[in-house]
C-alpha cells in the first residue's frame, strides 16, 4: 500500500504519542511531532518512535491554544501532508482552527485512519451511534482528531531519540489573558477496562437509591456506571461515570442495565459488551432489545432480590 | 452585549430507519432542535437580560428548517429574532462550509459575542464554534461552563479533562458552552404564542455571496452490524426468574 510522506502528530500529554506514532506509520512513512511545553516534554516526544520533534517552548504562562498560529507557520513552511491529534478539549479547539484556515474540516474522533482506494479518510460514529461514516479529506492536509481506542499505548518503547528542532513562537495577541488555572479533582473510575459493568438510568427515583445499586455492584465486584441524564441532568454521579456515545465506551463481559430506558446514544457505549442483562419494569424498553437476558419488573423489587441471592 | 446563539435542526435519531443494506433512512425522521443547542440559546438571553442587550438565534440548514413548529420551538426561548440560512445544498455541508455560512450571516446580523452549543446532536464533532471563530478572526473557545460579562471582554470559566480554567476574553468572541452551563427553560404555552410574532429573516447562500465548499467528502454512512444477542426475557420478579438471572450473570464472570 502506498503511503504519504509526512505525517505530523500533536498531543496534549506527551506519553500518547507513542500510541500516535504507531497509528501514523501505518499511513505515513515520516513521523514527526509538534510538542509545546518546557523541554522535559520535548525529550518524551523525541523516544517516542517519531522522526523528528518540532519543539515550541512554553513555560506553562500561555494556553495551549494560543500556539496555534505558531503552528500555522510552520506548517505553512513544512507541508506535512496530514496533521494527527489525540483528542482532547483544547487539541480540538487547535485542530479546528487549523483546519478552518486550510478552508476544510477536522475528521473527528476517528477509530480508523486509512490512505488507500477512498484517498486519506477516517472512519466515526454518527448520529448518537447509529452509523459509521467514512469521511474522506478532499484535500491535503489532512486533520484527523483520533479515539483513545485507536491509539492504544505499546508497551514496547519508542526506539532511538529522534532530533530536537527548536521553533520560533510568535508573540499572543493580547486578545486573551489567562487568569487562573485549578486542577480539577476527577473521581478516579476505571469503567473501559472493568469486566463488570452496571449502569443505572432514570429508573432510579432519588438520588439516596443509588445505594442499593452500589450493593449490587459491590456484590458483583461490577463498576458503577450511568445514562447521561443521571451524570449530567441530575449530577448524582460524576461525569466520568457517564456511558454513551459522547462519553465512555465499555468492552466489558458482563453489562447490566438498570432503570435505562436504552437510548441508543447510551446503548452504543454498551454494544460491544460481551452479555447484556437487562432489568426495567417497562417489556416495551428498547433496553431490552440489546438484551442477552433482561428481567422485566420494577428494579425497586429485583435488585435487592438479585442481591439476596448472591449473598446466599 | 449583542448575543448571538446558533443552532442545527437534527433528525430525532430514534426515528432513524436502519435498511437491510445496513444504509439510513431518514424519511420518518422527526425533526428537532439539537439538544446540546438550547443551552447556548438560554445562555445568549440570559446573557442579554444581564446587559441589557439582545439576543438572536441563527440557523442553517435545508427549506425543511423553516417550518413553524421548528421555528416556534426555537423562538419561544426568549430571543428576539431569528436569521435562517436555508439552502438546499446546505444539506450536505460539512463542518467548514457549515460554519463559513454561519460566518457570513454573523458579518451581516453584526454580534458581539456568538454562543454555539458543545456539539450538534446528530454527528457531535464539535468543531463549528471552534471553525466559526477562526473564519471571524476573533477570540474562540469552547468547553465553556461558565460567562460573566464585562464591559468588552467576558470572564470565561472552561471545564478541561484535568483543570478547569479561567480566561478574559476580549470581544468580539466566539464560545462553545458546555451541556451543563445552565438547564434550558421548557417554554411555557405563552412564550410559543408569543414565538409566532417575533421576528424572522431568511437568507439564501446567494444573498450572503457564498456557496459553502465542503473541506470532506462522506464515502459512505451505515449502521453497524448488529450483534446477535441471546434475548432470553423473564417475565417478572419470581424466585425461579431471579435465580435464573442471576446464574446467566455468574456463568459468564
Amino acid at each position: 500500500m502506498s503511503t504519504l510522506e509526512t505525517i505530523w502528530i500533536l498531543s496534549e500529554t506527551p506519553e500518547r504519542l507513542t500510541g500516535l506514532c504507531k497509528l501514523a506509520r501505518t499511513i505515513g512513512t515520516r513521523v514527526e511531532a509538534v510538542v509545546i511545553g518546557d523541554s522535559s516534554v520535548a525529550q518524551i516526544a523525541a523516544a517516542s518512535g517519531v522522526d523528528k520533534v518540532h519543539h515550541l517552548a512554553n513555560d506553562g504562562s500561555r494556553i495551549l491554544e494560543s500556539f496555534t498560529p505558531s503552528i500555522k507557520k510552520l506548517m505553512e513552511e513544512q507541508e506535512p501532508q496530514a496533521v494527527l491529534f489525540t483528542t482532547t478539549k483544547r487539541t480540538r479547539l487547535i485542530a479546528g482552527k487549523l483546519a478552518a484556515s486550510y478552508s476544510t474540516s477536522v475528521v473527528t474522533d476517528v477509530n480508523i485512519i486509512s490512505y488507500g482506494a477512498d484517498g486519506l479518510s477516517g472512519e466515526h460514529m454518527v448520529y448518537g451511534g447509529s452509523a459509521f461514516r467514512v469521511e474522506q479529506c478532499l484535500a491535503m492536509p489532512g486533520f484527523f482528531l483520533v479515539s483513545d481506542g485507536a491509539c492504544a499505548q505499546p508497551t514496547e518503547q519508542g526506539g532511538a531519540e529522534a532530533p530536537i528542532i527548536s521553533v520560533e513562537v510568535l508573540h499572543d495577541d493580547g486578545k486573551v489573558y489567562l487568569i487562573d488555572r485549578k486542577p480539577r479533582s476527577i473521581e478516579s473510575v476505571n469503567l473501559a477496562v472493568a469486566k463488570c459493568v452496571i449502569s443505572v438510568g432514570r429508573g432510579i427515583e432519588n438520588k439516596e437509591d443509588l445505594g442499593l445499586i452500589q450493593e449490587l455492584a459491590f456484590a458483583l465486584e461490577a463498576e458503577l456506571g450511568c445514562s447521561r441524564p443521571i451524570a449530567e441532568g441530575n449530577n448524582w454521579l460524576a461525569r466520568e461515570r457517564y456511558i454513551g456515545v459522547s462519553g465512555v465506551m465499555l468492552t466489558p463481559e458482563v453489562f447490566i442495565a438498570v432503570g435505562v430506558s436504552g437510548q441508543v446514544q447510551h446503548m452504543v457505549g454498551a454494544t460491544n459488551s460481551k452479555n447484556i442483562f437487562v432489568i426495567n419494569k417497562d417489556k416495551n424498553a428498547p433496553a431490552f432489545k440489546y438484551a442477552d437476558c433482561g428481567i422485566v419488573g420494577d428494579l425497586y423489587d429485583v435488585v435487592p432480590k438479585i442481591i439476596e441471592r448472591l449473598k446466599a | 452585549m449583542k448575543v448571538v446563539s446558533c443552532y442545527k435542526v437534527v433528525p430525532d435519531e430514534r426515528d432513524i430507519i436502519v435498511k437491510a443494506d445496513q444504509t439510513l433512512d431518514m424519511s420518518k425522521a422527526e425533526l428537532k432542535l439539537g439538544e446540546y443547542d438550547l443551552n447556548a440559546i438560554e445562555e445568549g438571553v440570559r446573557i442579554a437580560d444581564a446587559t441589557g442587550g439582545t439576543a438572536s438565534i441563527l440557523t442553517v440548514g435545508g427549506p425543511q428548517i423553516d417550518n413553524s413548529k421548528l421555528t416556534k420551538a426555537a423562538l419561544s426561548r426568549g430571543a428576539l429574532d431569528l436569521h435562517m440560512v436555508i439552502d438546499e445544498a446546505t444539506a450536505e455541508f460539512d463542518a467548514h462550509a457549515t460554519a463559513s455560512t454561519l460566518a457570513a450571516a454573523l458579518s451581516t446580523i453584526g454580534f458581539e459575542l456568538v454562543l454555539c452549543g458543545e456539539g450538534s446532536a446528530d454527528i457531535y464533532a464539535q468543531q463549528v464554534g471552534n471553525q466559526l471563530g477562526e473564519l471571524l478572526g476573533v477570540p474562540c473557545f469552547n468547553a465553556v461552563s461558565k460567562i460573566t460579562p464585562h464591559a468588552g471582554s467576558v470572564l470565561i470559566e472552561r471545564t478541561l479533562e484535568n483543570e478547569t480554567e479561567t480566561l478574559e476574553v476580549a470581544l468580539p468572541a466566539v464560545l462553545s458552552v458546555t451541556a451543563d452551563i445552565n438547564l434550558p427553560r421548557i417554554p411555557q404555552l405563552k412564550e410559543i404564542l408569543a414565538a409566532g410574532k417575533r421576528e424572522i429573516v431568511r437568507y439564501s447562500l446567494a444573498d450572503l455571496g457564498i456557496s459553502g465548499s465542503n473541506g470532506t467528502k462522506i464515502i459512505s454512512t451505515l449502521a453497524p452490524e448488529s450483534t446477535e444477542r441471546k434475548q432470553v426475557i423473564l417475565e417478572g420478579a419470581s424466585a425461579e426468574n431471579i435465580d435464573a438471572f442471576v446464574q446467566s450473570i455468574k456463568r459468564e464472570l
